[in-house]
């Protein structure tokens, strides 16, 4: 076994253990096995690979401070995405009061992507970033990282129901807006 | 006009599909580093100092500053990889507990379902081994395009005369990141790839998809396969010398201080004594049959072991007992140290091919380490000392 796939959540749940208390390296598996799942996230509500990795390295530091406060290692997971998904919402938020920011129609991220598959995904793209940063992380925390009615009012900090409500207006809005009726 | 639920099906895609934009290699020591520091920093600047140490602690905070910034530049991600940029180096670290998810890593389909080979498939492979763990130094990554030869140029470019040409298509499962999995060298994918290499000539560390998640097609060269003509023989490498080009020395005999301790020391002495001449080859393969030997335990789990203030191969060698990350270091340092330069590979031991449809199915439990050792004339061959009878490493022909 090798670190090229992710430790097992028993594994990890013994690493928060060791990194709340102090551990770098048990800081850097936690680090290893969610960076990559926290950044897919932020990159969604951002559409900025620097900004996504300016707000996942900011809930490192947040994780890095606060996770002795995480009661259920087992929402180890939910926790990170839920805090990086609020830094990236709050770093849009602010660039967006600070200028008018049109969102990227083109990924930065892609440099060397053939341009048909870009134009294919423009429509997606410029429908993300009509949205507002809070609909755009509620569909990166339903669709990327697969949270449950649950997991998404923890992290949105309302009912599960009023959660659910607001998903299905947003989809139908992305389906009249993607023309996929 | 269709229901909801498929309608959450392409949308999920496609935003998974856009995510998947951002997956790019990471250095974890890194990021964990930068959290602690600025959380450590924060903290330090509470504490009251004393007045004659005002112009001690603005050259420190000056000098702080200097360090975020150049760490900051550092971290931020390689702007577009272009050719010739630095790439975020990888860096793994050894483990104490050998679990992992179960489920199906990646399915590999063969051009040539007659190609009966067992492959192992190699994902990674590192320069630096530190006390417990290793990573990439000094490591540049070039964009190549489709269908174009990914080596072209490098030093470990091999030559295809006399090589095995093997042609498959992987299609991820759970292990669905950006990088791409190989046996031997890969020439040829069908897609953008990253292509990262150590060292000023070039020396293969890692590919990677340069966007995209779904199957990919990679033509690699590998060893002419066991029983065949052409096949390399002990006999070859038992001559090819010593003759390293100076980079290989540089980056592949490197030893970390403090690796290697009293039960190390004793451990590379007998494998010295007991090998069949001092060529490297002896070394390295009285290596393996060393640590394949009943005196070692494979052991998933040494949690118990008291290693916390010793070097991966120093625990090993006293207790005895580990899995892949132990054995592959253990033969990796000491072999440098005996002046033979090895490097560290990360990937997958073959997996169960379907005869009836020649496709051949990884699990994640499959994920493996084991060790590359360069032969002049040759380049880098590898040997799987894992213990447990998990090796899958034919013998080659003594001649």
């Amino acid at each position: 076994m090798t670190s090229l796939v992710v430790p097992t959540d028993e594994g990890l749940a013994k690493a928060v253990g060791l990194a709340a208390a102090g551990d770098e390296s048990a800081f850097a598996r936690i680090v290893a096995a969610h960076n990559d799942d926290m950044t897919r996230v932020c990159f969604v509500i951002c559409s900025d690979l620097d900004v996504a990795d300016e707000a996942v390295q900011a809930a490192w530091l947040i994780a890095w401070r606060k996770l002795d406060s995480l009661r259920d290692p087992d929402r180890l997971r939910s926790w990170l995405i839920s805090v990086a998904a609020n830094e990236a919402r709050q770093l849009v938020r602010g660039r967006m009061r600070r200028t008018i920011m049109e969102l990227a129609v083109t990924d930065s991220a892609t440099p060397g992507v053939d341009p048909a598959l870009r134009v294919r995904d423009l429509d997606l793209t410029n429908a993300l970033a009509r949205l507002d940063p809070d609909d755009r992380a509620l569909l990166a925390l339903r669709y990327v990282a697969g949270f449950d009615s649950n997991e998404l009012a923890r992290a949105t900090g309302r009912s599960a129901s009023g959660t659910r409500a607001r998903l299905a207006r947003l989809l139908e809005r992305l389906r009249t807006e993607l023309g996929d009726d | 006009m269709t229901d909801r639920s498929d309608f959450e099906d392409r949308l999920e895609a496609r935003l998974r599909a856009r995510a998947a934009l951002a997956s790019r290699p990471f250095d974890t020591a890194a990021i964990a580093h930068q959290a602690v520091a600025v959380g450590a920093r924060r903290w330090t600047g509470r504490l009251e100092w004393p007045g004659w140490f005002a112009v001690a602690r603005l050259a420190v905070i000056a000098v702080i500053g200097v360090l975020a910034v150049g760490a900051a530049m550092y971290l931020v991600r390689p702007a577009p990889f272009t050719v010739g940029n630095p790439s975020p180096p990888r860096s793994s670290q050894v483990q104490q507990i050998a679990t992992t998810n179960q489920g199906v890593a990646m399915t590999i389909q063969r051009q040539d379902p007659t190609d009966k080979g067992r492959y192992y498939w190699r994902a990674l492979t590192y320069d630096q081994i530190n006390l417990n763990g290793w990573t990439q130094t000094n490591s540049t990554t070039i964009v190549r395009q489709p269908d174009t030869q990914l080596l072209e140029g490098l030093a470990d470019a091999v030559d295809p005369a006399g090589l095995h040409s093997f042609t498959f298509t992987v299609t991820p499962g759970e292990f669905h990141g950006p990088t791409i999995v190989s046996p031997g060298m890969p020439v040829e994918v069908n897609q953008p790839t990253r292509l990262t290499y150590v060292g000023h000539t070039g020396y293969f560390a890692m590919l990677e998809r340069d966007g995209g998640s779904g199957p990919y097609t990679v033509t690699a060269l590998t060893q002419p396969p066991v029983s065949t003509p052409g096949q390399l023989t002990q006999a070859e490498l038992r001559v090819a010398g010593t003759k390293y080009p100076q980079e290989v020395k540089d980056l592949y005999l490197q030893v970390a201080p403090g690796s290697i301790g009293t039960n190390a020391r004793k451990l590379e002495a007998k494998v010295r004594a007991e090998a069949a001449s001092s060529a490297p080859f002896d070394l390295a393969s009285q290596m393996v049959t060393e640590l394949h030997s009943t005196a070692y335990v494979y052991a998933t789990d040494v949690r118990d072991l008291a290693c916390a203030t010793v070097s991966t191969v120093e625990c090993f060698a006293t207790y005895k007992r580990g899995f892949c990350q132990y054995y592959a270091a253990t033969m990796a340092v000491l072999l440098r140290d005996l002046g033979v330069p090895t490097r560290i590979a990360e990937g997958f031991l073959p997996g169960a091919v379907d005869p009836r449809t020649g496709i051949e199915t990884i699990q994640l439990t499959s994920a493996s380490t084991w060790v590359e050792v360069y032969f002049p004339g040759h380049g880098w061959v590898m040997f799987d000392p894992t213990g447990g009878n998990l090796s899958q490493v034919p013998p080659l022909p003594s001649n």
